[in-house]
């Protein structure tokens, strides 16, 4: 072993010394056995390379070769490289690869665990104010992706008329996720709740990103945001957006240049002109007057360079209108075509194409992730598509003759998880609570029904209550597909807003259900109460509700099978009587009077005829009486003369019965009436 | 294409045991008959990439089987559903696709299914098939087609780049 070491240094210390010997690889410097040079040996196809090897690691007596270097450096060269492709050739991991892959994938998680919730926040807080426009608070959110669950402190929503008002307010918002499910591709989320809150002052003004957008826009020029119902907002760049206002300025500004000073010079050469008038209509001067005439030529002189110098002015504005003109016509034309290639941009972004939807992911990338990526984006979809747009067609027809994408599904009994399910959940906003559990699909794989709970009470602008609950059931031998109650008390109605109108509080219930064996029908039964009545309903002249009706009480069935609804109402118990009774006493007597008034309009002129014979009647009645008043006292008075008479007819006689006399006498006077 | 045809030359003569090319080459059949761009098949190809074995052999022979894809693809997906469907394998199937990531991997697809049975089948027969011909290559045929090689190379500039490619992806460079 000794004698082998010895030799092996000698042999390195041999080869240090060349310093331009090439080396080879650790492991062939070491004695090989024998059975491992026979695996390298047949690590070679060339028979030469096989030569090579075989002279430069000679067997040494313990049977273990030895790398011996050649003396010709370019042989020894040559075995160098070909021991190094063995070596590159030889079996374990690909270490580097390994750690690129390790580093591919620890980083992000790192990255995560670091800074996940500041940049999830962020970008959160992004997407709210591109979609609402206004200014977005994220507060405490904690995404721990081991648990599985997300915080949310706050989430709000600015006002956008009141800097110091959240319009839009969602706390404590937590969901845990459970993990397991996503291996199965399926989604629980064991528990999510939340408390929602409008109007709700804020400590710090509301900064609207529409400020920093248009800031923004301004110092970067162009450009104008094209958003349409249609299609997602998007930044097209448009050059007439630019030109046309620029031309318009520019020939503007010339029109001003122009026209400035165009007035006075006008006014200057309307007043030569006049001068000239005036002067050519001067009188002559005389024949000898030879100061007069020399008088007469300067001043015409003088006049004649003041018309050419003027005509000149003119002249060149005309040259400088005519120029404007041309130039503005051209701007015209020019502005249009701008204009034109915009419309045809427009529409081109309007319909959906490879091309459209690679500049959106552009922009897209370009928004989140900087101008680097969405530039290596562009390069990478350049590549992609070097020979142009790739139809829908070819990609059909591609897809047709290359490998299938898919097979037939077989189904299996597999115990999975629901595909998507919320084990715990409790949303409350505005007095209003939503509880639910086991919210979802699947209701077999998650082995319980979905049971909702709602209930609002307190809520602000509403005065009633209600509370209802519903089950969904969609396991397979459930009886009912949807069971629900429902409960509603204190609800305020009226059919109008007017004091008269008629209104009053509705209190109900009901109970639905969707029976399994006919899912198309939906039945729903319940009761409702309408009381404190407002308003009155008018029968004729009958007011048959008013405030002091009594409660209304009416009990339903609605039945809707296939679209088609049937609904069937009926008195509760004891509302007959009830109303009846109030009929009785508030619509009776009423109705009496009425009638006794209409018997009275119907019979008065008969009762004044009647009247009126009564009175001729009475009249009548009392001369009758007048004369047998007259008539007894003349009796009296016949009766008393008689008796006197009889007295003095007798000569003191006494005749006996002379009442019968009388009587007869009496008699004898009552015929002659 | 140029590379695809050299990397398959250069494997059967590269820096290494015949019986690992002849394993990678199998392999790379395998992955050709799994359908591409599945779970299953990153699951497979992304290790592959990390451990030292003849990528050349893997790609070059992933890449030619895959030229013929549309040929076996109907074949590897009847196999699938036959398995799928068959009563004896209703229930263990069901329990091992409930087990937790198994979903993912859509063995329900018989197309997916097929493959890989298929690529599990063909992974020793070709293991010894290609054993046998890389060895028949190196021992018959790999000077030969060197030499001819170099020879037209000096005359045709196609064959000089394969010639060129065949020796640039030596050794399982690529």
């Amino acid at each position: 072993m000794k004698k082998v070491k010895k030799e092996a240094e000698a042999g390195r210390s041999k080869a240090s010394s060349a310093e331009k010997t090439p080396k080879i690889p650790g492991a062939f410097r070491k004695p090989l056995k024998k059975r491992r040079f026979g695996k390298l040996i047949k690590m070679l196809t060339d028979s030469g390379e096989i030569k090579i090897l075989e002279a430069a690691f000679p067997e040494g007596a313990d049977g273990r070769r030895r790398y011996k270097a050649p003396a010709e450096k370019k042989k020894a060269k040559e075995i160098a490289v070909i021991l190094k492709k063995v070596r590159k050739a030889r079996s374990g991991p690909r270490t580097v690869r390994l750690i690129f892959v390790v580093i591919l994938i620890g980083v992000p998680v790192i990255f995560s665990a670091l800074f996940l919730d500041r940049t999830a926040s962020r970008r959160l807080e992004g997407i709210l104010e591109k979609q609402t426009g206004t200014d977005a608070t994220v507060a405490g959110l904690d995404i721990s992706i081991p648990k599985g669950s997300i915080r949310i402190g706050k989430l709000a929503l600015a006002s956008q008329s009141d800097p110091m008002i959240d319009e839009w307010v969602l706390e404590n918002l937590a969901a845990d996720i459970r993990l397991t499910s996503l291996s199965f591709r399926r989604v629980i989320i064991d528990e999510v709740s939340a408390e929602f809150a409008m109007k709700v002052p804020r400590e710090t003004s509301a900064v609207y990103p529409g400020k920093r957008a248009k800031e923004s826009e301004e110092k970067k020029g162009g450009g104008l945001s094209f958003d349409t119902d249609l299609l997602p907002s998007v930044n097209l760049q448009f050059d007439s957006a630019d030109l046309v206002p620029s031309m318009r300025e520019d020939l503007e500004a010339e029109y001003k240049d122009l026209i400035d000073g165009l007035d006075d010079d006008i006014d200057e050469a309307r007043e030569v002109g006049e001068r000239a008038a005036e002067l050519l209509g001067r009188s002559l001067p005389g024949k000898n007057d030879l100061a007069g005439w020399t008088a007469l030529v300067t001043d015409g002189k003088d006049l004649a360079e003041d018309l050419k110098s003027q005509s000149e002015i003119i002249e060149e504005y005309r040259t400088r209108i005519s120029r404007a003109a041309e130039t503005a016509k051209e701007a015209s034309e020019e502005a249009r075509r701008a204009v034109e290639k915009d419309l045809a941009k427009i529409e081109d972004a309007v319909s959906f194409d490879r091309n459209t939807l690679n500049e959106w992911l552009g922009s897209a990338i370009g928004s989140y992730l900087g101008p680097k990526a969405e530039v290596i984006f562009n390069k990478i979809n350049a590549l992609r598509s070097p020979s142009g747009e790739e139809t829908r067609e070819s990609r059909t027809k591609r897809s047709e003759k290359g490998r299938m994408k898919s097979g037939r599904i077989v189904s299996f009994p597999v115990r999975l998880p629901p595909r998507f399910s919320i084990g715990r959940m409790h949303f409350s906003a505005l007095g209003a609570e939503l509880n639910g559990t086991n919210v979802g699909i699947d209701h077999d794989l998650a082995g319980a029904p979905s049971v909702l709970n709602l209930e609002i009470s307190g809520m602000s602008g509403v005065e009633g209550s209600l509370a209802a609950d519903l089950t969904v059931d969609g396991r397979s031998g459930a009886d009912r597909i949807i069971d629900g109650k429902a409960a509603s008390s204190g609800w305020a109605w009226s059919t109008g807003s007017g004091e008269d109108d008629l209104g009053g509080n509705l209190e109900a219930t009901a109970d639905f259900f969707v029976n399994a064996e006919n899912p198309d029908l939906f039945a729903a039964s319940g009761k409702a109460v309408i009381s404190n009545w407002s308003g009155r309903l008018s029968g004729g002249t009958v007011d048959i509700v008013s405030a002091d009706s009594p409660p209304l009480a009416v009990e339903y069935e609605l039945t809707i099978e296939q679209g088609v609804p049937l609904l069937k109402l009926s008195l509760a118990e004891g509302m007959f009587e009830s109303w009846s009774k109030a009929l009785a006493e508030s619509i009776l007597p009423l109705g009496a009077e009425q009638a006794k008034a209409a018997l009275l309009d119907a019979v008065g002129d008969d009762l004044d005829g009647l009247d009126e014979v009564l009175g001729n009647l009475n009249a009548e009645s009392a001369d009758l009486n007048d004369l047998g008043n007259l008539l007894d006292s003349q009796e009296r008075k016949l009766e008393e003369n008689l008796q006197d008479w009889t007295n003095k007819a007798a000569g003191g006689m006494n005749i006996p019965g002379t009442e019968d006399i009388a009587e007869k006498a009496a008699k004898g006077l009552k015929s002659l009436f | 294409m140029v590379l695809l045809f050299a990397k398959l030359l250069s494997a059967l003569t590269a820096y290494g045991r015949p019986g690992r090319i002849a394993f990678a080459m199998a392999l790379g059949l395998m992955l050709a008959l799994i359908p591409g761009g599945t779970l299953l098949w990153i699951i497979l190809f992304v290790p592959l990439m990390l451990v030292r074995i003849n990528q050349a052999a893997l790609l070059g022979t992933m890449g030619v089987f895959r030229l013929l894809a549309p040929l076996y693809d109907p074949f590897s997906e009847s196999l699938g559903y036959r398995l799928l469907t068959l009563d004896a394998l209703y229930r263990p199937m069901g329990r091992f696709l409930s087990v937790p990531f198994i979903g993912w991997l859509r063995l329900d697809d018989s197309f997916v299914f097929g493959g890989l049975v298929l690529g599990l089948i063909a992974l020793p027969v070709a293991f010894f098939v290609f054993r046998l011909l890389v060895g028949l290559y190196r021992r018959f045929l790999a000077g030969k087609i060197k030499a001819v090689f170099h020879r037209i190379g000096a005359k045709v500039p196609l064959i000089g780049r394969l010639a060129k490619a065949v020796t640039a992806v030596r050794g399982g460079a690529l």
